[in-house]
């Protein structure tokens, strides 16, 4: 009976979560004259809405300048955000207060900040550049980044380290041989979430770039114009989008399984 | 200057203490890129905003003094009150839904089952959708005639609903769609955090004879509050600039606005920076305060990890 | 010698009537300037082209590669979401950062733009061997009300409209036309049943059309709810063209235009009568409102078009002309069913155009000159509306075939757009939108105030005032001319 529950409520759940993204995918197989019509769920897969997408206004560039902006500025934050946020955990660098002057960068309303860093982005002739974006995108996502991992590596008891240095161990082995393996799951994690932040970006994406460094985000939105919104090519490329993100996600699971050894070694 | 203190440390085999001394240097060395970033970031929009909240520039003419005017007619505005209120709702109660759900759920996942790391997946992907395209995909989906949401109402015989065009609905709809899109990011912190904690002590509290709720309450709640902390900490800090789930359904319209939406109306679509900075400085005032309580607790919570 | 002479002048006499006549030739083709009259542009530096997104102006992009392929010029095109159209060009204008060379201008910011937009006139002077004249002969075949609109206060034309969007009346001919329906009307409102020429009569046919699940139209039984009026309440801007047709209609203003003796525009005032049409169109839009389906309230044209189209509402009775393709599906959609266009109740709706306008910071204002000038020929546009294109030339839309309602599945229904430019170009000159340097501005509180008019959040009397306050407020501070 326990089981039974067990799977009906994991059911619904995925049905929830997924139900959504896979109406992106019924609808991006649909024909113009489909769109409006919900109740017909027997209709003719067509493949106009991607055929549209590859030839009328490729979106080939989007997805190579999204890759590129967001794979840099991920490992660019995960560089400065891990050695931050270990120090921020262990030493209580800046007694609290750097902390949390790091995380309060996010609480500028990004809204009003764009129109000062437009403006700077211009005359230091980043814009529409990848180094425009991925400078924004380190700023952004790094006090988030820095945080997350702050959390994880609080979690990692001090006695482990302490009673490696008693065992003779430099910092940077301790670092190596217990803190890393111990520190990936979340490291995963903070990986994943940064990489999705900013392939997902749109706001700082659409007014700091325009034709050479528009990223898919952007692009996403392109479909909805003055008389029309084009729901079925929309969503084509939605389904595309998607994509590289679940390839990362997939990716770092592996590492987020491992966290399994955590318990072990804790103990 | 890393390599020399690891290396001192690693050749002269110091005592505890005496390495916990080097840490001086060590965890400034550390945090030397944040910093720089931060430095090079931080002050110019905190700066530039701070000037011009005192002016009244719209892009066109220089910016002109007038004192504090900006920040009173910031303050007189009932739309700005109205959508810091709207704002707090909408956080509050996305917090409450997204940490209860992404706690039942993590729980529920942190199990052993058979496909545990496919299922673990697939709930992770209203995340890594665009938040933007997805706005107007529940546009869609949730119109009240050509929505599949309804549609399905309709299937089952329980009506339409009026779900993005209702004043009174309008608010939970997008509050739905926050909820639905982060749910998961809750589901992951916990996650890891719960695959996290020693086993061992569970087990030992398990054969005590502690109740289920008990354990969890005890030990494993206590054990994940720092992460429910950040959670809510950086939640906070992003439902107060909530904006995407606007852009594509409601446009702040239908009783809707939020602070966010509010600000980016007075900086792009008026340009009105002189306004627009005394805005921002004051949203970042509350969202600091706020932040502050939260990250006192964090840190107090961390306290009583140890 | 004598004679050689002779020979010779008779020669040079066949020779000049030959070069009169060619010329004459191309004179009278240049009425019809085509892409092969785009000469020779010196300056070959790419141009950067900003469209808003959708089907419909992706069309355009072919045009732009054959002028390239044409003149040499590389012509690469930037597609942007509507709704942030606006902020990011004038963002990049007032930046003069020179990224976009040819803008897309919506007719009501060309005052607002107007400090960052090269007038076509100048550039005629500059670039076109035929100068100012060339332009305006080239121009006759645009309507003139549209150009006053893409044109600033002083009669600074700032660019070349390539697309409209009129609001027309369009509605179900087979319901209208029914004898059960038509006989039934004329007993219950006393008189005929015919496309509404006044906004009562539109009510009293949004009243009469709005029929529950299980009532009968056109004497069947109905298997779903019908409506009589399709709207767009939400906070888009279109539900202030709905409002701002009800209020220029009766020879009201959102603000009215202050003139000195020499007819010289000086300033804007909300006079009192402004005041009592604004409230009475707010009222008025909310009464209606009880005839539109449901998700009317953030709806615009996408869904209005689509309850239409499905055959939910009987009457879309201010939508914009270019969705003429998807309204007019509605004859697949239903059997029997047949659409048909009019003129809005009281002939003053919103008539808009996007046009193509060269930023002032262009690295190359000669070949932006002649695309746009392509771009607005009347081979251009024939070419295009052949494909789907709603033109914006009157010359090409005179054609029978687009004015001849049996056309309209193909070509729309531009008989109604006709009339609707003819009806309103005398007070073209009079609307705040194409007088206002802050019109972007304004456009989005009207957009909210009407907005939430139809929500109720507002009474009618506290729309009025609102608009009367950010009105003078966003006047001031953005515009050019005092609020008097």
């Amino acid at each position: 009976m326990r089981r039974v529950m067990f799977w009906v409520a994991i059911v619904i759940i995925l049905l929830v979560f997924l139900l959504p993204i896979a109406w992106v995918y019924v609808t991006s197989l649909k024909s113009p004259a489909d769109i409006f019509r919900p109740e017909k769920l027997a209709f003719a897969p067509t493949f106009y809405n991607y055929k549209y997408i590859a030839t009328v206004r490729p979106s080939l560039m989007e997805f190579r300048n999204a890759l590129i902006v967001s794979v840099v500025s991920t490992a660019l934050v995960m560089a400065v955000s891990l050695p931050a946020a270990y120090s921020f955990a262990r030493f209580n660098t800046g007694g609290g207060h750097l902390l949390f002057i790091t995380i309060s960068t996010r609480m500028f309303p990004p809204v009003v900040a764009a129109v000062p860093f437009f403006f700077l982005f211009r005359d230091l002739g980043l814009l529409d550049t990848h180094l425009g974006l991925i400078l924004l995108y380190l700023y952004f996502n790094m006090s988030f980044a820095t945080f997350l991992l702050y959390g994880f590596f609080r979690e990692i008891p001090e006695e482990l380290e302490h009673s490696a240095m008693v065992d003779g161990y430099g910092r940077l082995s301790i670092f190596r041989k217990i803190i890393f393996p111990l520190i990936k799951p979340g490291a995963a994690i903070t990986t994943v979430f940064c990489l999705i932040f900013a392939w997902n970006e749109f706001f700082f994406a659409f007014l700091f770039t325009r034709r050479l460094a528009r990223t898919v985000a952007v692009g996403l939105a392109v479909f909805w114009g003055s008389i029309e919104i084009q729901w079925g090519p929309m969503a084509a490329l939605m389904a595309l989008a998607i994509l590289p993100t679940l390839a990362a996600a997939w990716f770092m699971q592996r590492f987020i399984i491992r966290g399994l050894t955590f318990g072990a070694v804790k103990g | 200057m890393r390599e020399a203190v690891l290396g001192e440390s690693l050749e002269t085999r110091r005592t505890f203490w005496q390495i916990l001394a080097a840490d001086r240097y060590i965890k400034w060395f550390l945090i030397l890129p944040l910093l720089v970033v931060l430095l090079c970031f931080m002050f110019y929009p905190l700066f530039y905003c701070l000037y011009m909240s005192f002016h009244e520039y719209v892009l066109r003419a220089p910016p002109l003094f007038i004192g504090a005017e900006n920040y009173r007619v910031v303050l007189h505005d009932m739309v700005f009150w109205q959508a810091i209120g709207r704002t707090f709702y909408v956080l509050v109660v996305c917090i409450a839904v997204e940490l209860s759900l992404g706690m039942g759920i993590a729980l529920l996942l942190n199990r052993e089952f058979k496909g545990q790391n496919t299922i673990r997946g697939l709930c992770l992907l209203p995340l890594l959708i665009s938040p933007l395209a997805m706005s107007l995909m529940w546009n869609y989906m949730l119109h009240v005639q050509f929505g599949i949401v309804n549609q399905v109402l309709v299937w089952l015989r329980l009506g339409a609903v009026e779900w993005i065009s209702n004043p009174k609905i309008a608010i939970y709809s997008i509050m739905f769609i926050s909820i639905w899109q982060w749910t998961p990011f809750s589901i992951f912190v916990l996650l890891a955090g719960l695959r996290g904690l020693p086993k061992d002590a569970l087990e030992a509290a398990r054969v005590d004879g502690a109740s289920r709720w008990f354990t969890f309450r005890r030990l494993t709640l206590r054990m994940l509050t720092p992460l429910i902390i950040i959670i809510i900490l950086l939640r906070t800090m992003w439902l107060i600039r909530i904006f995407d789930p606007l852009y594509g359904t409601t446009r702040g319209g239908v009783g809707t606005e939020s602070l966010d939406w509010f600000m980016y109306r007075i900086s792009f679509v008026f340009f009105d920076v002189g306004k627009g900075s005394a805005l921002a400085l004051f949203s970042l005032y509350v969202t600091i305060v706020l932040c502050a309580i939260l990250y006192r607790q964090l840190i107090k919570a961390l306290g009583a990890a140890r | 010698m004598g004679k050689r002479s002779i020979k010779r002048l008779e020669w040079a006499l066949v020779v000049i009537a030959l070069v009169v006549l060619v010329g004459g030739q191309a004179l009278g083709a240049e009425k019809k300037f085509s892409l092969a009259d785009v000469p020779e542009i010196k300056n070959k530096r790419p141009i950067h082209v900003t469209l808003e997104a959708g089907g419909s102006a992706d069309l355009i992009i072919p045009y732009l590669q054959k002028f390239a392929e044409h003149t040499g010029v590389k012509v690469t095109s930037e597609s942007m979401v509507f709704a942030s159209l606006y902020s990011k060009v004038i963002v990049e204008l007032i930046a003069k950062t020179g990224a976009y060379d040819i803008v897309v201008t919506e007719t009501s910011w060309s005052n607002e733009w107007e400090d960052y937009l090269y007038p076509m006139q100048d550039l005629a002077k500059e670039y076109d061997p035929e100068g100012v004249e060339g332009l305006e002969r080239y121009l006759a075949g645009h309507d003139p009300g549209l150009l006053r609109m893409c044109s600033t206060v002083d009669g600074k034309l700032m660019g070349i409209p390539y697309y409209t969007y009129t609001l027309i009346y369009i509605y179900r001919e087979d319901v209208f036309n029914h004898p059960a329906e038509k006989a039934n009307f004329r007993k219950r409102y006393g008189y005929e049943l015919a496309p509404a020429q006044t906004w009562a009569q539109l009510r009293d046919q949004g009243e009469f059309f709005t029929r529950k699940k299980g009532e009968k139209l056109k004497g069947e039984v109905l298997e779903k709810d019908v409506y009589g009026l399709s709207m767009m309440a939400g906070r888009y801007p279109h539900v202030q063209d709905e409002v701002g047709a009800r209020v220029w209609s009766r020879g009201g203003h959102w603000a009215s235009p202050v003139r000195d003796e020499a007819g010289k525009l000086i300033g804007f005032k909300i006079t009192e009568k402004d005041k009592r049409i604004l409230q009475w169109a707010f009222e008025d839009y909310v009464r209606d409102l009880a005839f539109a389906p449901p998700g009317t309230l953030s709806g615009y044209w996408d869904f209005a078009t689509a309850q239409f189209a499905a055959g939910n509402a009987i009457i879309i009775p201010h939508i914009y002309d270019s969705l003429w393709n998807w309204a007019s599906s509605v004859e697949d959609e239903i059997p029997g069913a047949k659409a048909a266009a009019a003129l809005t109740p009281g002939n003053r709706p919103y008539t808009g155009a996007f046009h193509f306008s060269p930023s002032r910071d262009s690295q190359n204002p000669e070949a932006a000159y002649w695309l746009l000038k392509y771009i607005g020929s009347y081979q251009n546009q024939k070419e295009m509306a052949e494909g789907g294109w709603v033109s914006v030339r009157r010359d090409v839309l005179e054609d029978p075939q687009y004015t001849d309602p049996k056309w309209h599945r193909q070509f729309g229904w531009a008989r109604a757009s006709l009339d609707t430019w003819d009806e309103q170009f005398e007070d073209v000159e009079d609307y705040l939108h194409f007088n206002s340097a802050a019109f972007g501005k304004l456009y989005e509180m009207m957009t909210i105030i009407c907005h939430e008019n139809a929500i109720q959040q507002r009474t009618p009397a506290e729309g009025v005032q609102e608009w009367v306050k950010v009105f003078t407020d966003l006047q001031t501070k953005h515009g050019k001319l005092p609020v008097l």
